[in-house]
């Protein structure tokens, strides 16, 4: 309490910039006290009939079908089977994004051939359209898990790629005058240098890919059938059952963040000089 | 007591007296042109300079006058486009054996330790295991500049003007002979930048090292230099050369003494001169 007022004391041009009233609450108590009028707005427009329950769940039923999702989810009942296809799915097509993203990414910045061949054609795939191609990929490889695979590969890889390449690309001039002067080789000079410089750059690349590796593998599911949370989301919709399909977006969304999260964990372990940086100035 | 050569008026550079040892770094009638969107900008014309081997030679010009271009082609990172650059008598073809070099940032890498940063040049050419033999020097070089205790740390917990001194150690690891210093302390505060010139200055008579400095500062010219080649734009030349002969062990309070002002009109009124010719 003290502490932020003296703070105010103390920055007196930003008080008038800032609404004080907001800025006094707690973070947690204004997440989750305007999720909960959110919620009950959104309870409340559908019991008194402003929005068609057809349209949209209720809160509450929504609220229900989570819980039982998840009750099947952690019994391991056939939300559990499916959960697992659609995640081996995503984890298999981040792993191939992964590693086909950075070589391709490290023969654009590092090769002539990858500059002047690779490079046009890959602009004009990423101006393409590629969930259009999942029910390509299905005739492809069948119903099983494969063409969500590539699916999940083929808009996964993107950012890897074009992070990657930026990352390695992009180093400090003078350091690379630095290490000319130590007469350093190809090699040295891409493993020592521009390496641990495009770190950074390829996790950023690695945590957009590990959601839209999800996606991917959802989108094939879609068009390809089998297993997974993809054909669940497709049999509730088809059934108008929305509470349900709400459930299971909530469920995807929680778990593509936590795999985000554990990405950027691992990232501050790896990347760890980048941590060091944020000295606190201000004590 | 001042004695100004105008290279404008006797046309050649600097000779070496006969009987001297051969110059550190020998440069005769060099070029340098850059394209760019087809435009042709002559970065270097006709540049002459001879350095002995222990002189502190200054390169003091205006921004674009072609410093920092003239230091990357003795060290060999840029090749002329015509003329002559000698190093120790050997015609520059790639990065000479002899020069150590450094730059206005200190460019460590923050992934790894000062003492990590520093055997990088012997990591680069000899390998880690003679990185690793090399820590005893380290630790020399590190008292040197007063930075003893600093060894492991990392780059970026270190002040602007410790990592600086990081630089220098890494520059002297592999005992170069030659330094070359494109503007090493323009990023620092003045207070910190004088130190660090009167360290630079100790190091290369301690060491009997030949240094060739990039400044944009008449007095730091001055307070270094034993000769100061004073340059000018369009096209990128050198005007004349200031002798400084002031004695060898400088400290700060010598800029009040009358030979350093004298030193630094003569200075000035050379670099005037090449802005009015640049002009017309
Ligand atoms: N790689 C390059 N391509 C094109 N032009 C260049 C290049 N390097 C330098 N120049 C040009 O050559 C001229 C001299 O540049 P240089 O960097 O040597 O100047 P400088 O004296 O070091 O200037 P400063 O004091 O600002 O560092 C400038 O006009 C610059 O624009
Ligand atoms: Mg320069």
């Amino acid at each position: 309490m003290s502490a932020s007022a003296s703070q105010k004391a103390a920055q007196p041009a930003h008080k008038a910039l800032r609404d004080p009233f907001l800025e006094r609450i707690p973070s947690p108590i204004l997440v989750g006290g305007s999720l909960i009028v959110l919620l009950a707005v959104w309870e409340f427009v559908v019991v008194i009939g402003w929005v068609p329950e057809l349209v949209l769940p209720r809160a509450s039923d929504t609220g229900k079908a989570l819980v039982q999702v998840l009750g099947n989810l952690f019994t391991g009942g056939h939300v559990w089977v499916n959960f697992k296809v659609t995640m081996e799915e995503a984890a298999l097509g981040l792993f191939f994004a992964g590693i086909i993203g950075f070589v391709v990414g490290a023969l654009i910045a590092e090769t002539t051939f990858g500059k002047r061949v690779i490079q046009p054609y890959m602009v004009a795939l990423y101006a393409a359209p590629k969930v259009a191609l999942a029910p390509v990929f299905v005739a492809w490889f069948g119903f099983d898990t494969t063409p969500k695979v590539v699916m999940a590969v083929t808009i996964a890889f993107f950012p890897v790629m074009v992070d990657t390449a930026a990352g390695l690309a992009g180093v400090d001039e003078d350091a690379d005058k630095m290490f000319a002067t130590m007469r350093a080789s190809r090699l040295q000079r891409f493993f020592k240098l521009k390496l641990p410089n495009a770190l950074p750059f390829v996790f950023a690349g690695l945590k957009s890919a590990a959601v839209l590796s999800l996606i991917g593998a959802l989108v094939a599911e879609f068009s390809g059938g089998g297993r997974g949370i993809g054909i669940l989301i497709q049999t509730a919709s088809l059934r108008f059952d929305l509470d349900v399909v709400f459930a299971y977006v909530i469920l995807l969304s929680v778990t593509a963040f936590a795999i985000y999260w554990l990405i950027d964990q691992i990232e501050r372990r790896v990347v760890f000089w980048r941590k060091a940086g944020f000295i606190p100035t201000e004590s | 007591m001042i004695s100004v050569s105008d290279q404008q008026m006797e046309g050649a550079g600097t000779m070496p007296a006969p009987g001297s040892p051969p110059p550190a770094v020998s440069i005769r009638n060099l070029d340098r042109t850059f394209t760019r969107d087809g435009n042709t900008i002559q970065a270097l014309s006709g540049v002459s300079l001879d350095v002995a081997p222990g002189e502190f030679v200054v390169l003091l010009g205006p921004s674009g006058c072609g410093k920092s271009t003239l230091l990357n082609i003795i060290a060999g990172l840029l090749p002329p486009t015509s003329g002559t650059i000698e190093v120790a008598s050997h015609a520059v073809t790639g990065v000479p054996d002899e020069i150590g070099m450094m730059f206005q940032k200190p460019v460590l890498l923050p992934w790894r330790t000062v003492r990590d940063n520093i055997v990088l040049p012997i990591e680069m050419s000899k390998g880690r295991r003679a990185a690793k033999a090399a820590q005893g020097r380290v630790d020399e070089l590190l008292d040197l500049v007063g930075l003893k205790s600093f060894g492991d740390q990392m780059p970026n917990e270190l002040s602007g003007g410790m990592q600086q001194r990081a630089a220098i150690c890494r520059m002297l690891i592999n005992e170069p002979d030659i330094l070359l210093l494109d503007e090493p302390f323009g990023a620092l505060d003045e207070f910190t930048r004088e130190h660090m010139n009167m360290q630079m200055l100790d190091l290369t008579h301690r060491l009997g090292r030949t240094a060739i400095l990039v400044t944009h500062s008449i007095s730091e010219a001055v307070f270094l230099a034993d000769r100061i080649a004073v340059m000018c734009a369009r096209p990128g030349r050198i005007m004349g050369i200031v002798d400084v002969d002031l004695p060898k062990d400088r400290t700060p309070d010598i800029a009040t003494s009358p030979e350093f002002q004298h030193h630094v009109e003569a200075a000035r009124d050379m670099l005037k001169r090449g802005h009015a010719m640049e002009m017309t």
